[in-house]
Order: structure tokens, then C-alpha cells, then sequence
């Protein structure tokens, strides 16, 4: 009977394995920013200077081929200032030279709630950086990439293969310039279309829990930093004005106390806070109302190249 | 380890082998491995719990073997009031301070300290089940309603049985204990009734309530952003989200308990056919609805004379526990004491003592009491929801002043048909204890086998990264 079952039961999760390590197959194979990071890592990990960290605002407004200095954009969707920290203390060793790093503050930053051990992209860190974040030992299925967000890969399997469409086309430093043609093109840059949007992605309640802990993150961080003599840019890149608008004032007002603490306890700290900058962007150097598009990331690399340079 | 992960899967195929492997004629070694794998189930969140679950088994092992052996009654009752109070004494500590601490500086204005909110650590995952569990044993006992056990291994294991440890069934131990004292053989229909039933489980947390978590968090994170229409359809979606998240849990360790030859309570019968908000309860969490009946209603009904008014106010005040058993908030507590006023309100008689409102709506066509019980289950679901006064406050002035600015929208769109395709399957199965349940008597094979891998498809073609069941934080 027991045999019967564990037979019947082999027979029926081969197939369902097999298929499982073709979706992975699949998933691995298409271009990422985790990949291409990695072969640049393996190519110039010793040469790097700068180190980007920060959430998908900083991974799309940074383009480290136009940086004058070997630059690393280690920034990702979601990417919150607890992964930050933990990400910085794995992976610093690989670069003897880094000398920059910059951080990400934007609006409600310290209102987010931190991504924590179970974050879903600690698998691509530890797959493709090699950098244990679980806040545990890790084992062999935490190199799975497919299992780490299903829903997310089944998407991209489909836009890539299937579809063929929305392929990234990554330069060798990670940056993907054919990302970033989305809801606003979908509105052709439409400005009426575009302010009558009710609803994108925008953090407006208040947690002052979360601010203690992500402001606590920042200083464990920035107290690191200091300590290994690295020059700090705090960044917080543009917004397009329908996100400005909806903007909470508590929450803002909080976040600028926090810039005005670290001026004085950081006096070395520089910063780079374009959220509101009307004049250097326009309407067609966002992709949508928190993110710039290519061209928008082109002015943004440009102004970090120049506050970099004020550090020499 | 959370039941719906890698994880867990991996554990259940490792103990599921060792279990049976060590063979069906040495039961203290099979007891013995489910001991050890479940405190390594338990561990595997925070191995410093596994202390107190220890130390929680043995004083109730231990006060049920001295009640026994008392003659004297004051004796007896002095060691099942050491029992509660430890086990009460151990929620209140991790669960229940810092919610008093904090009211009780509200209600002062006395500015917060951190010298009194010392207790800042987590609660120990399936606390409030496992408490409840133990302390239930240890009452009856007292009533001498059960024989204490003798046998520690068997008690220690019916405290953290794994498939049920972390969020029930809470269990009674006359239904548990002797099941670890018992033979188990190997049964090839029952391990392919708890595989099915885990697959079911897994499909309506995954697919089902998964989905309608994320379109009610994007509703609720923003209601200013919504009409009235859209709050109050994500209010709906929050219930069945619930259901789907708790019931889909609760057939997953029904399941995984079969698999190991062991037999747990039922927990759900179909709460969105209730046709009251008394109904409800009777078919929502049965084994928690049964645990206070038995162990708060009874013992203060029955200390009374009995009257309308102490049944009335016995009601109140165990729903008022049930709210608080959930949570240590204000939300919970209103809760609570809601649905314990409504159930009240439904059984006064009207007219000259001839119908009550739960006998009126059970009389009525099926479609007004479901709108009078998912209506009002509704609005008592947002109150469970609620993070803050504030935003509860935005949500119900937006519902009930009929709010018509702000987006409408469908919310999860055609991924509503999964809801809608769970519900039917139990309605149409609605006296199996599950939907696949006996499959094969009017299922052939191959279409069996390309049913089970189209679940298998879906859950693993649209799962999240994996997400807490919202039942373990209580």
C-alpha cells in the first residue's frame, strides 16, 4: 500500500518537476538587471567607485555609462533602506575601491514599511550577488528565482518569449534603455490625460513607527559609512507634479526634518534632492509620475556626475 | 514555515517519509518523531518559542495529574486556577500589555514611556491557539469530563501537533489525545484525501485569497481614492478573503494531519450561506466558537438563574472575548461586543413573543437574508480591519455619506472567477468536507490527473511570494 503510494505519488510529481525546472531555466535566461549587474561585478567589481543603492527611482534615473567613474547601480524595485544596509554590508568587500555611495531619501521613504527577511528579491541577491539578506543560512532553494515570486515570472516568461514585447535591452552597466515607455506613453504625453490619472502608486498615510525604525536604518547606515570614510549623496530624484500635489505634508515634513538632523550630524553628507525640480525636467522625462524615462535619467546622471565631482 | 512555501512542502515529503518508514508497530517512536518534528516546525520561526510552548505543556500536564490525584476540592481548584492563571498570565504578557499599558495611558494622559512598553517582542506564533488548547484540557479534567494523561509524550504531542499548532483547529484533547494512543496504519485513501485536500487549500489561499488581499489592501491603503461602491465591494472581498485565507489554511492542515493518520475538526461550514449574524458564528471558526461557548457562555449562564437578560448579557460579553481573543486593539473589542449585541438583538422576540428576527430570517427567501448577513458582516469586517480610528473613520463617512468621487473599479477583474468558481464547487459538494473529496468515484483518472495538474499550474502560475495566513498573527 505504502509502496503504491509513494510510486503513484513519484509518478505524478516527476512531470511537475521537470516542468518546474524549465520554468526556472526559462527565468534565469531572460536579461535582468541582476545579470547583467553580475557579469559587470566579475568584469570591474575591482575598479568600481561608486555604488548606487535605492529603489527602482534611482535603478531608472542613473545611468552609470555616463558617470565619469566606474559606477555600480545596485538599486531595485522596492528596494527599501533596510535591504540597502544589508546589501551594502554583503557585497562591500567585492569592491576595494568605492569611494561614493548614494542614497535614496524620497518622499515617504521612512513610512514605508522596511522589506524584511522575507523580501522577496533576497533570492536575486544571493543568486546573482551572493549576498545573504534572509537573515538566516541559506539554503539550495534560495538560489530559485522563478519560485521567489511566481506571479512576477510568469509575467515576464510570457513577455518575453510569448509576447516578445517590453524586451529590455540592458547596456553593460545594468541600465535598461528600453525601459520606461509606459503609462505615459500610453497617454501620448497627453498633459490633460495625464493630470486627470485618479489613481498611481503614491504613499500618503502616516506611520510614525515605520519612521523610527527606517530613520534608526538610515543612521545604522550612514554611521557605517562614515566610519569606512565614504562619501555619502543622499538623492531624491524628481516627481512628476500630479505626484507632488498628492504629496502628504506630515509625511514630507517629517522626511525634510530628518535632510535638516543630518546636515548637522552629517556635515559631510551631500544631497541631491530634485523632487521638485520643475526647471531642469519636463513632462517627457518621466514614464509615469514618480519614475524619469531614459532621457529624464540622462539630466539626473548628469547632475549626481556634478555633485560627485564637488566630493575631489 | 509557512504552509503555503517551499519550505514546508519540503519538511511535509522529509516527516511524511520518516513517519511511516519507522513503521506502524512502534508508535512511541512514530509519536516521538512527531513530537521532535513539530517543535522543529516551531522552531523554524523563532527557536526561543519553543520555551514557552514547553514550559506552557508541562504546567498543564503537570496541574492535570495533581487534579486527579486530589481529594480535596479547595486543593483542586487551586491548581486549575494556577493553570489559567499561567496560561492566561503568558497571553496577557506577549499578547495583551503594551495594548493595556498603552489605553491605560491614553485614558490618564500620561505621556508614553518606554520604561512600562518594555515588553517589545514578538508574539509567539499560534500563542492564542495553543493556550486555548492546553487550558481546555486542564478544566476538563477538572470537571472530570476526561482522565488526565499519563503519558507526556502524547500530551506534549497534542500541544504542538503541527499541522494545527500554529492556527488551529483548536483541538479538544477527548478528540486529539487518544488519537496518540492509537494504532495508526497506513490508509492509502486517506493519504490521497489529505494530498487532495491540501491542493484545495492551497488553491484558495494562493489563487483566491492572495488576490483579493492585494485589490483590498490597494483599496483600503487609499480609500479617499474610491467611491462608495468600490469601498464597499472591497469590504465584501475582505470577507471572502478572510474565508478563503483561514478555510484554505484550515484544509491544509486537515489534510496534512491525514496524511499522518490523524483526524481534525471541522472548522467552516459554508459561513456565506449564514443566514444571521448568530448563524455566522456557528459556521465561522467552529472550534473557537465552540471553546468559548463551553468554557465562558456556559459557566456564566449557568452561575446565574437563568434569565433572558444574563443570556443576553452572557452573549455580549463572550463575543466580546471572542473579539479580543483576535487581537489586542480597540477594533477587535468593538468587534466583538457588536457581534455579540446583534446576536442578542436577533434573538429577542418581537410581536408578542411570536418571532424572533433569526427565526424571521430563516423563513425568508434565501437572497434577503444574505444581503441582511453579508451587509452587516461586512461593515463588522471593516471594523476587524481597521489599522486606525482615523481611517476606519475616512472608510465608513465615505460608505455611508455615499461618496461618489474618486475611481470605481472592478478590482481584481476576471480573476474574480476563481472566487467564484470555489464557491460554487462547495456549494455543489456542500455535504463533503471538501470539494474533491472521493473524487474518484465520478472522476475518471486521466481527467483526474489533468484537473490535479491544472491546479497545480494555476497555484504555481500565479502564486505572490509567499504571504503570511492573516490567522497567524493571532
Amino acid at each position: 500500500m505504502q509502496r503504491k503510494f509513494i510510486t503513484y505519488s513519484l509518478l505524478f510529481f516527476i512531470p511537475v518537476l521537470v516542468g518546474f525546472l524549465a520554468v526556472e531555466w526559462l527565468t534565469i535566461s531572460i536579461p535582468s538587471h541582476f545579470s547583467v549587474n553580475k557579469k559587470y561585478i566579475e568584469k570591474s567589481g575591482d575598479s568600481i567607485e561608486t555604488l548606487i543603492l535605492g529603489t527602482s527611482h534611482l535603478m531608472n534615473a542613473v545611468n552609470p555609462e555616463w558617470m565619469e567613474s566606474p559606477t555600480l547601480n545596485l538599486a531595485s524595485g522596492n528596494q527599501f533602506l533596510d535591504t540597502d544596509l544589508k546589501l551594502y554590508n554583503g557585497i562591500r568587500e567585492k569592491f576595494p575601491s568605492v569611494k561614493n555611495v548614494v542614497l535614496e531619501i524620497s518622499y515617504s521613504h521612512f513610512e514605508i514599511a522596511p522589506n524584511g527577511k522575507d523580501f522577496w528579491k533576497n533570492s536575486l541577491y544571493y543568486k546573482y550577488y551572493d549576498v545573504n539578506c534572509f537573515e538566516r543560512t541559506a539554503y539550495f532553494k534560495d538560489r530559485l528565482v522563478y519560485l521567489s515570486n511566481p506571479s512576477f515570472f510568469s509575467e515576464r516568461i510570457e513577455e518575453y518569449y510569448i509576447d516578445k514585447k517590453n524586451i529590455p535591452s540592458f547596456n553593460e552597466y545594468g541600465f535598461n534603455s528600453n525601459d520606461g515607455y509606459g503609462q505615459f506613453t500610453k497617454q501620448n504625453y497627453n498633459k490633460v490625460k495625464i493630470d486627470t490619472i485618479k489613481r498611481f502608486r503614491i504613499n500618503i498615510e502616516p506611520n510614525l513607527n515605520l519612521f523610527e525604525t527606517n530613520v534608526a536604518t538610515l543612521f545604522k547606515l550612514l554611521d557605517s559609512l562614515k566610519k569606512q570614510n565614504k562619501n555619502v549623496v543622499i538623492s531624491a530624484t524628481p516627481m512628476y507634479l500630479t505626484f507632488l500635489k498628492k504629496r502628504n505634508p506630515e509625511i514630507l515634513n517629517r522626511r525634510d526634518s530628518i535632510f535638516n538632523v543630518i546636515q548637522k550630524k552629517y556635515p559631510e553628507v551631500k544631497f541631491l534632492t530634485a523632487e521638485t525640480d520643475t526647471i531642469h525636467y519636463s513632462l517627457k522625462n518621466f514614464w509615469n509620475h514618480s519614475h524619469l524615462n531614459p532621457s529624464g535619467a540622462t539630466i539626473f546622471t548628469r547632475q549626481l556626475e556634478s555633485v560627485l565631482q564637488s566630493f575631489k | 514555515m509557512l504552509f503555503n512555501s517551499f519550505d514546508f512542502g519540503l519538511f511535509l515529503v522529509i516527516a511524511y517519509c520518516i513517519y511511516w518508514g519507522i513503521g506502524v508497530q512502534r508508535l512511541k517512536a512514530q509519536n516521538l518523531f512527531i513530537l521532535v518534528a513539530s517543535y522543529f516546525f516551531y522552531a523554524f520561526w523563532d527557536w526561543r518559542f519553543l520555551i514557552l510552548i514547553i514550559a506552557s505543556s508541562l504546567v498543564d500536564y503537570l496541574a492535570g495529574l495533581y487534579i486527579e490525584k486530589s481529594r480535596s476540592n479547595s486543593k483542586r481548584k487551586v491548581l486549575l486556577w494556577s493553570s489559567i492563571l499561567w496560561n492566561l498570565g503568558v497571553l496577557f504578557l506577549f499578547k495583551y500589555f503594551n495594548f493595556f499599558i498603552e489605553s491605560f495611558e491614553a485614558l490618564f494622559n500620561i505621556e508614553s514611556s518606554s520604561t512600562y512598553n518594555f515588553w517589545n517582542v514578538a508574539i509567539p506564533v499560534g500563542l492564542s491557539f495553543y493556550t486555548f488548547q492546553t487550558m481546555s484540557y486542564t478544566i476538563d479534567v477538572y470537571k472530570k469530563k476526561i482522565p488526565p494523561t499519563n503519558n507526556l509524550i502524547h500530551f506534549l504531542c497534542f500541544v504542538s501537533f503541527f499541522p494545527q499548532l500554529v492556527a488551529g483547529p483548536i483541538e479538544k484533547a477527548k478528540d486529539l489525545i487518544p488519537q496518540f494512543a492509537k494504532q495508526r496504519k497506513f490508509d492509502f485513501q486517506k493519504s490521497k484525501e489529505g494530498l487532495r485536500q491540501i491542493l484545495w487549500g492551497l488553491f484558495k489561499k494562493i489563487i483566491v485569497a492572495e488576490k483579493l488581499g492585494l485589490a483590498v489592501d490597494m483599496v483600503y491603503n487609499q480609500p479617499s481614492d474610491y467611491n462608495f461602491i468600490t469601498l464597499l465591494f472591497a469590504g465584501t472581498l475582505f470577507f471572502f478573503q478572510l474565508y478563503c485565507d483561514f478555510s484554505g489554511y484550515t484544509d491544509i492542515a486537515i489534510g496534512t494531519a491525514k496524511l499522518f493518520g490523524f483526524k481534525l475538526s471541522k472548522n467552516f461550514n459554508l459561513p456565506y450561506l449564514a443566514t444571521s449574524i448568530s448563524d455566522i458564528w456557528q459556521r465561522w471558526h467552529i472550534t473557537l466558537t465552540r471553546w468559548f461557548t463551553d468554557y465562558c457562555y456556559i459557566p456564566f449562564v449557568s452561575s446565574f438563574k437563568k434569565s433572558p437578560v444574563v443570556g443576553g448579557i452572557g452573549i455580549i460579553l463572550t463575543m466580546t472575548l471572542v473579539g479580543f481573543w483576535h487581537g489586542a486593539d480597540w477594533n477587535f473589542l468593538v468587534f466583538g461586543f457588536l457581534n455579540g449585541l446583534i446576536i442578542v438583538l436577533e434573538r429577542i422576540s418581537l410581536f408578542q413573543n411570536k418571532i424572533t428576527l433569526r427565526k424571521f430570517l430563516t423563513s425568508t427567501p434565501y437572497i434577503f437574508s444574505f444581503i441582511y448577513t453579508t451587509g452587516l458582516y461586512t461593515v463588522l469586517c471593516l471594523i476587524f480591519r481597521a489599522q486606525s480610528y482615523q481611517q476606519l473613520d475616512l472608510i465608513f463617512s465615505r460608505i455611508f455619506s455615499f461618496a461618489l468621487d474618486g475611481a470605481f473599479t472592478t478590482l481584481i477583474g476576471w480573476k474574480l472567477g476563481y472566487l467564484i468558481f470555489i464557491l460554487f464547487a462547495e456549494l455543489l459538494s456542500k455535504k463533503k468536507d471538501y470539494p474533491l473529496q472521493q473524487f474518484e468515484n465520478w472522476v475518471p483518472k486521466p481527467v483526474r490527473w489533468v484537473a490535479y495538474y491544472a491546479f497545480i499550474f494555476i497555484i504555481i502560475r500565479y502564486a505572490e511570494p509567499k504571504e503570511a495566513f492573516i490567522y497567524f498573527q493571532f
